[in-house]
């Protein structure tokens, strides 16, 4: 089951994620799987991004690896990080890796900062947390992870309040609370989405950078090709709770094997090919409680055949480290898939 | 030049754009920001200041900027759903600026908007029937007869069936709702709407469908569109002109493939630079990784 | 999803504004359904007794005074040798009927001036909610004897003031939630399609602040409930020989050293009605969830 089984034996796998399973007790349809087995791992220095559409369950991945899910969700699996599996933690531990070896920074940072605390504090406050050190030194290493995330004038604009800041600056903020305690594992739940164009530049160029600076392994969750293309090494796309498709980012870009990912690449808008009209996956995401256990991409896919509806489907090698749910990978072309 | 073929091509299918359909000259709309004790305005946040443009029939029009650039005041005020303090708007001829309820109330039917997001732009509490043929209710002169068959008519052409009509908004998808939406702000044959960001809150594959349809629109219809987005590569691929807006300006108006292949201002420069790359070769933070390619 | 819908659309036509998710989860609320039950039963109760009661609630019987719970008289007897039964049912029906007078009054002067208070701002939202705010300061049981000791005992004057008491609240749920709503993207839509202010008032804020309104008239009611005790307890509400609630508590009170039995039928009344409507209300707030209250 495990995709990487050769790879876990390498030193530099910072994150391995196994067999996680994510179920919700919802009102309307009981126990219900969210993410079903899904497994991938982030080798340190290495971006991973874990590419899907709302109703995907990359969000919830995410969540559960930190252990950030309500009471009513049930997590099975291994999240194994440094080679301590988190899901066997007590919650006590759980704290003290959380924060210190994984960290997590998430879509809208304004609503993730106390508005009635300075960032210095709120910043300062993480670094006490972890590390045991007089107040001084934690507002001191505050600072200095202000400086280090490019907001200027750090000794001055820590003693601001998250309102007085921008969205850009606030992401800034939550980068610089992420690596107070110098992680191992970063996770970036969506971090750009709700900025603009020219900051989310910023905010991209400044994750890569100190992912060179600190070895970080960064898990990039996002559902903009365009961001996976710009900083990530490997992309690992989500459809309906499950990996459809893994792949290193070059080779899921030429070579995409699976057609929900063909369908994700050629809905980017492009002047040449969308000039009368853009290509379109018909139908929609199917909600989890009618997940079926055979290939849940089926219904809207041209290619579908009875193989693809009679039973589950294993995600099966189709090159060097790439992998793909599909059953008809090697019959079909995806070039013009989805086109128009 | 790929780009400059594509938007040539495009051109020649567009039918004729005659006549302005909304010509805005001068607009200025300023926020309280600053109260004093007896609550006299001291300060003022300037949203909209002096901007002037101009959309076609049958043309789409991108407004473009970055967040609080003032772009979707300015959506608002040229159909006057904001009261502007300065300036002219222009609606199909006619100078709505300073016009009576009654008068302008006729001109929403010929005008109107599509929101940014569907769940929010939906009544929660009412049936989708209503919603599409509340237009018609609050304008008037529309038979019971008229109504149902303009609903019937619009439901089916943006891809919705029947039993659509008695769901409410919580039982549909994103991508369902922005098309009653559509079929909403069309139910009057309107011949100009403002689009504020109308896929921005849509996944990636549902944009598509959307897009598509608005296009077929268009062209059905010889419908303008003030396109507003903050999204530079969808706006590539759609408009016509785009203007360029910062801080409640425009700072720049052109083709959509003369701005996207030399733009004038720096600012419109940096706007295009920020986009992120549509393939990893394309990068510029690093190189893609080399060594992992195909197998 | 198919399956909801066709359920909730029988007890649709129950509650036109409110779509089927909310009534679905309301019904499956055992501990709201069951407090809904209960209440239905003592609005039963309080219409039967105007018609019926096992024994005449005005008939005194001196040689049965004060008297404990017998096959006769199955709650016992008060002061002057009346069925306490009888009485309790006459007053379920007095005291159910005051507390939706009372609710009543509140929601039509606090909704109304609440929705134009919210709608159209400006100097009567200033005015309006100055003397709101003012009336809330007030403490409430205090002002609602000085306006019955202005207007003169009586329940209708007891209920008039307590309908002035729970305005101020209405006014303010109201205002806050007309406003919200006049600046959600759907008015907005809706005023582009040329609507007025009537169509927005009624197709658009109404509807959606039915189910705040709900939640806000079961507290309401308990108010009025132990305000009604309050008063009548103090001899302000309602005059002998009529019963209710609290006036039957305020003899057992009186009687307490010769039975203190009499004094709990109607207390314990009280309070369970009391209990029943805070639940209830609790399961309304509950089922609405994120559909109608907050912003989730």
């Amino acid at each position: 089951m495990t995709i990487t089984t050769e790879k876990a034996l390498e030193q530099d796998v910072v994150l391995k994620v196994d067999d996680l399973c994510v179920d919700f007790k919802t009102p309307d349809h009981g126990w219900t799987r969210i993410v079903d087995n899904v497994a991938f791992s982030v080798r340190k220095g290495e971006t991973l991004g874990l590419v899907g559409e709302s109703g995907s369950g990359k969000t919830v991945t995410s969540l559960a690896i930190m252990h950030l899910l309500a009471r009513n969700a049930r997590v099975s699996g291994s999240v194994v990080v440094n080679d301590r599996d988190l899901n066997a933690l007590p919650e006590k531990q759980l704290d003290e890796v959380r924060g210190s070896e994984v960290a997590m920074i998430f879509q809208e940072p304004r609503r993730s900062l106390n508005p009635a605390f300075t960032v210095g504090d709120q910043v300062a406050e993480a670094v006490r947390r972890h590390r045991k050190c007089s107040r001084k030194d934690a507002w001191a290493r505050a600072v200095e992870l202000f400086d280090r995330v490019g907001i200027p004038e750090p000794a001055k604009r820590a003693h601001a309040y998250p309102h007085e800041f921008s969205g850009g600056m606030c992401q800034r903020v939550m980068l610089a609370m992420a690596l107070s305690c110098d992680p191992d594992v970063l996770i970036a739940d969506e971090p750009t989405t709700a900025l603009d164009v020219t900051v989310q530049r910023q905010v991209l160029g400044l994750i890569h950078e100190l992912q060179l600076e600190l070895g970080l392994g960064v898990l990039l969750i996002t559902h903009d090709l365009s961001v996976v293309a710009e900083v990530c090494d490997r992309a690992a796309v989500m459809y309906a709770g499950r990996i459809v498709e893994d792949a290193p980012i070059l080779e899921l870009f030429d070579n995409p094997g699976h057609p929900y990912t063909a369908g994700l690449l050629h809905a980017m808008p492009d002047p040449v090919r969308h000039a009368e009209k853009m290509g379109v996956i018909p139908g929609r995401v199917p909600p989890p409680h009618e997940f079926v256990e055979s290939c849940r991409f089926a219904p809207r896919c041209p290619y579908a055949r009875e193989e693809c509806t009679s039973g589950y489907i294993p995600l099966s090698t189709v090159g060097t480290d790439h992998l793909v749910r599909c059953v008809r990978t090697d019959e079909i072309s995806l070039e013009d898939a989805f086109y128009a | 030049m790929p780009d400059t073929t594509a938007t040539a091509a495009r051109t020649d299918t567009r039918q004729n754009t005659g006549d302005p359909a909304l010509i805005i000259e001068g607009l200025t709309k300023s926020y309280p920001a600053r109260r004093n004790l007896i609550g006299r305005v001291t300060e003022t946040v300037d949203a909209v200041r002096g901007v002037s443009l101009e959309v076609r029939r049958g043309e789409t029009l991108a407004l473009v900027g970055e967040s609080g650039a003032g772009k979707s005041t300015v959506g608002r005020l040229a159909l006057r759903l904001i009261e502007p303090d300065a300036g002219t708007i222009k609606v199909l001829g006619e100078d709505i600026t300073a016009m009576g309820r009654s008068d302008l109330r006729k001109v929403r039917g010929r005008a109107t908007m599509i929101f940014q997001d569907p769940f929010k732009s939906l009544n929660p509490r009412a049936p989708i029937r209503y919603s599409i043929a509340e237009p018609m209710f609050s304008q008037g002169g529309y038979s019971a007869a008229d109504r149902d068959k303009r609903v019937a008519a619009l439901l089916d052409r943006v891809g919705l069936t029947a039993h659509h009509l008695d769901r409410y908004p919580y039982e549909m998808s994103g991508g369902q709702l922005q098309r009653v939406a559509i079929a909403r702000a069309l139910v009057t044959d309107p011949e100009i709407v403002v689009c504020d960001e109308p896929v921005a809150a849509l996944d990636m594959s549902i944009r598509s469908h959307v897009v598509n349809l608005l296009r077929e629109l268009q062209k059905e219809r010889n419908l303008a569109y003030l396109f507003i987005s903050h999204d530079m590569s969808l706006v590539r691929v759609i408009a016509d002109r785009i203007a360029v807006m910062k801080r409640g300006e425009i700072i720049e108006c052109n083709d959509a493939a003369t701005l996207f292949a030399d733009p004038t201002h720096e600012y419109s420069r940096t706007l295009l630079s920020a986009i992120p790359a549509a393939h990893p070769s394309l990068r510029t933070f690093r190189p893609a990784p080399a060594g992992r390619t195909v197998g | 999803m198919t399956t909801t819908v066709t359920n909730a659309r029988s007890v649709k036509t129950l509650f036109s504004y409110t779509p089927g998710r909310t009534m679905k989860r309301l019904l499956q609320d055992r501990v709201g359904m069951f407090c809904l039950v209960g209440l239905t039963f003592l609005v039963l109760v309080g219409v039967v007794a105007q018609f019926w009661t096992p024994k005449d609630p005005a008939a005194q019987s001196l040689l049965n005074r004060l008297e404990s719970p017998s096959s006769e008289y199955w709650l016992g007897t008060d002061a002057v040798g009346r069925d306490i039964l009888s009485r309790l049912m006459v007053a379920t029906g007095v005291d159910l009927a005051a507390a939706a007078l009372a609710v009543g009054i509140g929601i039509v002067v606090g909704a109304s001036l609440g929705l134009m208070a919210g709608y159209l701002g400006g100097l009567l939202d200033s005015v309006t909610s100055r003397v709101s705010d003012v009336l809330l300061s007030l403490p409430p049981l205090l002002f609602a004897v000085a306006i019955v000791g202005a207007l003169g005992p009586s329940l209708t004057n007891a209920m008039i003031a307590i309908g002035v008491l729970l305005a101020p609240r209405f006014f303010r749920l109201v205002r806050v939630s007309t406003r919200e709503i006049v600046n959600e993207d759907y008015v907005e839509a809706a005023r582009s399609g040329g609507a007025g202010p009537i169509r927005i008032m009624t197709r658009h804020v109404a509807p959606n602040i039915i189910s705040p309104l709900l939640i806000q008239i079961s507290f309401g009611a308990s108010v009025a409930i132990v305000a009604e005790s309050g008063l009548s307890f103090l001899g302000l509400g309602v005059q002998p020989p009529t019963a209710s609630w609290g006036s039957m508590v305020k003899e057992g009170f009186d009687n307490l050293a010769i039975n203190g039995w009499t004094i709990i039928p109607s207390s314990v009344v009280i309070v369970v009605t009391i209990l029943m409507l805070s639940l209830f209300g609790d399961s309304l707030r509950d089922a609405v969830g994120s559909q109608g209250g907050s912003k989730a």
